[in-house]
This record gives C-alpha cells, structure tokens and sequence, in this order.
C-alpha cells in the first residue's frame, strides 16, 4: 500500500500541475505574439498615417488571394498551406506543415526572427515582392482569430 | 546486368548506413520553434555544429534534410548559391545561415571525406546535378520504385523528394504520422 501510494501521489501532482502549465505556456505565447503585433503596427503607422488597425477579413482575404505576380509554383498562401488554416499543410517536397491557426499551434508568430524569415521568403514566392507591415500584422490578426 | 542487383545492393548499404549515421543530428523540424537558438547562440557555437543545426532546422523545415554526402561539393555550392530562386521558390537565409550551411554541406560532401567514391559513380566530372534524384546511383537504386509509379519525381505526397515516406528513419518533424512505412532493402 504505501510503496504505491507515493508513486501515484506523484503522478496526480504532474497531471494536476499539467494544465496550468500549458495554460501558461500560451499565455506567454500570446503575449510575444502581441509584441510582434506592436512591432508590425508601429511600423505600419509610417506606411500609413491613417492605419487605424489591423482586420482579421483582409488578413484572410490576403492568404486565400493569386497574386498576379505569384511565382508558379506557389500561386497562393493557400497552396501548401491548403484554404483552411487549422489543417496541417503541405510542402512541394512533401513534408508536412503545421497548422498557421493559434488555435492548433499556439507557437505560431511569437519569434519576430522566424516570423520575418519566413514573410520574406513566402512573400516573394506568392506576391512576387516583400509584404508590408499592415499586410503582415492583417495576416497575423487572420491566424490568432482561427 | 546480372550483376546490377549485387551493386546496387552494395550501393544502397552504404548509402543508408550513411543516411543513418547523418540522421543522429536531425532535428525535430518545423513544428519545435523552440529548438532554433537565438542569433547570438548561433554566433557562439562552433562553424561545422552550428551549420548542422541551421541545415536540419532550416533546409529541414521544407524537406528532408537530405544527407550532404549524396551530392558532391559542387552542387552544394551550386545550390546554396541561389536560395532565394530554390526550385521555383525563395528559401533564402540570412548571410550568416547561408555560409554556416555552405560550410557544412561541402565539408561533408560526396567528394569529401564523409563520401565515398560509389554515390559518384556514373556520374559526368563535369555534371553538377541540383537534385539527388539526379545522380545516378540514385536512379539506379530507385528505378523499380519509378518504375511501378510508387513513387514520382513531381511534387506532392509520393514525391521521391519525401524520403521519410519509405525510409522510416529519415522522417523528422511529423508527430502523429503513421509509422507503418518500409525500410527498403
């Protein structure tokens, strides 16, 4: 009896200190995602003296959109991200991509390092040029709203 | 070409224990954001570990972080040379990731120590293949599989570029994908 209860008191401690750690977890994940939001509407206030916000509708109209410009052999976001931003995409060489929604990957857009990297390449892949700040931060506000 | 098999068989061994041993650094992938260090952490690790990392987190994030010795030192430059227009798109680096990566693959190239003279045979001293389907050794051991439409040289899903769909252990980043892939040969 007592040589199993300590064991298992151990395992309830963990399950029950689970959740408040995951909980935190994507706090803090929330929290530098706004960080790179600030940075991105910072930015987007000398694009645009007039920039009131970003809008979740033209990030996803921005993600679903062909770009004229679109290298071809990613005409859209949507191509190996797929039109739905909670299922996991694709890439051409056929690895696996995870979800761009927050709600399926809370980690997305929390590193301004990785989050740039990855604007500048995809965006001269699909729209042929360097995205903008609103653009960008419109994209975001899309993901953190799936 | 009775004696085709017993070389490709030959090949093949020595190409996966290669592939095997190269797999020990890969890294999780792109679904482990937290697994990327921070510039300054790049700066401080050695050349030759830190252009293994930047290679399997960066290159690997697209696709398998195919094994340096399965091409020679001239198409690694030839390749990391033209990130930003990288078989129709820009998989572009930083200035330091490039030459990290640059550094890496060639020092373990076909033609370097790590290789071995056998993943260059058929192959033109004058041919800088962009493609490790291109090399002929490749073709030669993946020609059945070609063959029977198994797998395709396009992209998508049975992309020969997917290694990890046949080869178990090249796959890396994919929680929750099944597992009941074979191991050929």
């Amino acid at each position: 009896m007592r040589r199993g209860a300590l064991p298992s008191l151990a395992v309830a401690a963990v399950l029950g200190l689970l959740p408040a750690a995951v909980a935190a977890s994507v706090a803090q994940y929330a929290a530098a995602r706004q960080a790179i939001l600030s940075h991105y509407a910072a930015e987007a206030r000398r694009e645009d003296p007039n920039f009131k916000g970003f809008s979740a509708s033209a990030g996803q109209a921005f993600f679903l959109a062909h770009p004229a410009a679109a290298r071809p052999a990613t005409p859209s976001c949507s191509t190996c991200h797929t039109t739905n931003p909670r299922n996991w995409g694709m890439t051409r060489a056929g690895k696996r991509i995870a979800p761009v929604a927050v709600s399926v990957t809370p980690s997305r857009f929390t590193d301004l390092h990785k989050v740039e990297l990855w604007f500048r390449r995809n965006c001269n892949s699909v729209y042929g040029r360097p995205c903008t700040a609103i653009e960008k931060g419109d994209y975001i506000t899309f993901m953190a709203s799936q | 070409m009775m004696r085709e098999p017993c070389l490709g068989l030959r090949i093949a061994t020595l190409a996966l224990a290669g592939v095997a041993a190269w797999l020990t650094v890969l890294s999780p992938g792109i679904a482990a954001p937290a697994a990327t260090p921070s510039p300054a952490q790049r700066e401080a690790a050695p050349a030759a570990e830190a252009g293994a990392h930047v290679y399997a987190s960066q290159c690997g994030a697209c696709h398998t972080a195919y094994p340096p010795e399965l091409l020679p030192a001239r198409s690694w430059r030839a390749i990391i040379g033209n990130l930003t227009r990288h078989f129709g798109e820009d998989a572009g680096l930083s200035p330091g990731d490039s030459a990290s990566v640059l550094h890496y693959t060639v020092a373990h190239a076909a033609d370097s120590s790590f290789g071995s003279p056998q993943i260059l045979a058929g192959l033109a001293p004058n041919a800088t293949p962009l493609r490790i389907t291109d090399m002929p050794v490749w073709r030669t051991i993946h020609q059945q599989v070609i063959a029977s439409g198994q797998i395709s040289l396009g992209t998508g899903a049975n992309a020969a570029a997917n290694c990890g769909r046949c080869h178990v252990a090249a796959r890396t980043g994919e929680s929750g994908a099944g597992e009941t892939g074979k191991s050929p040969r």
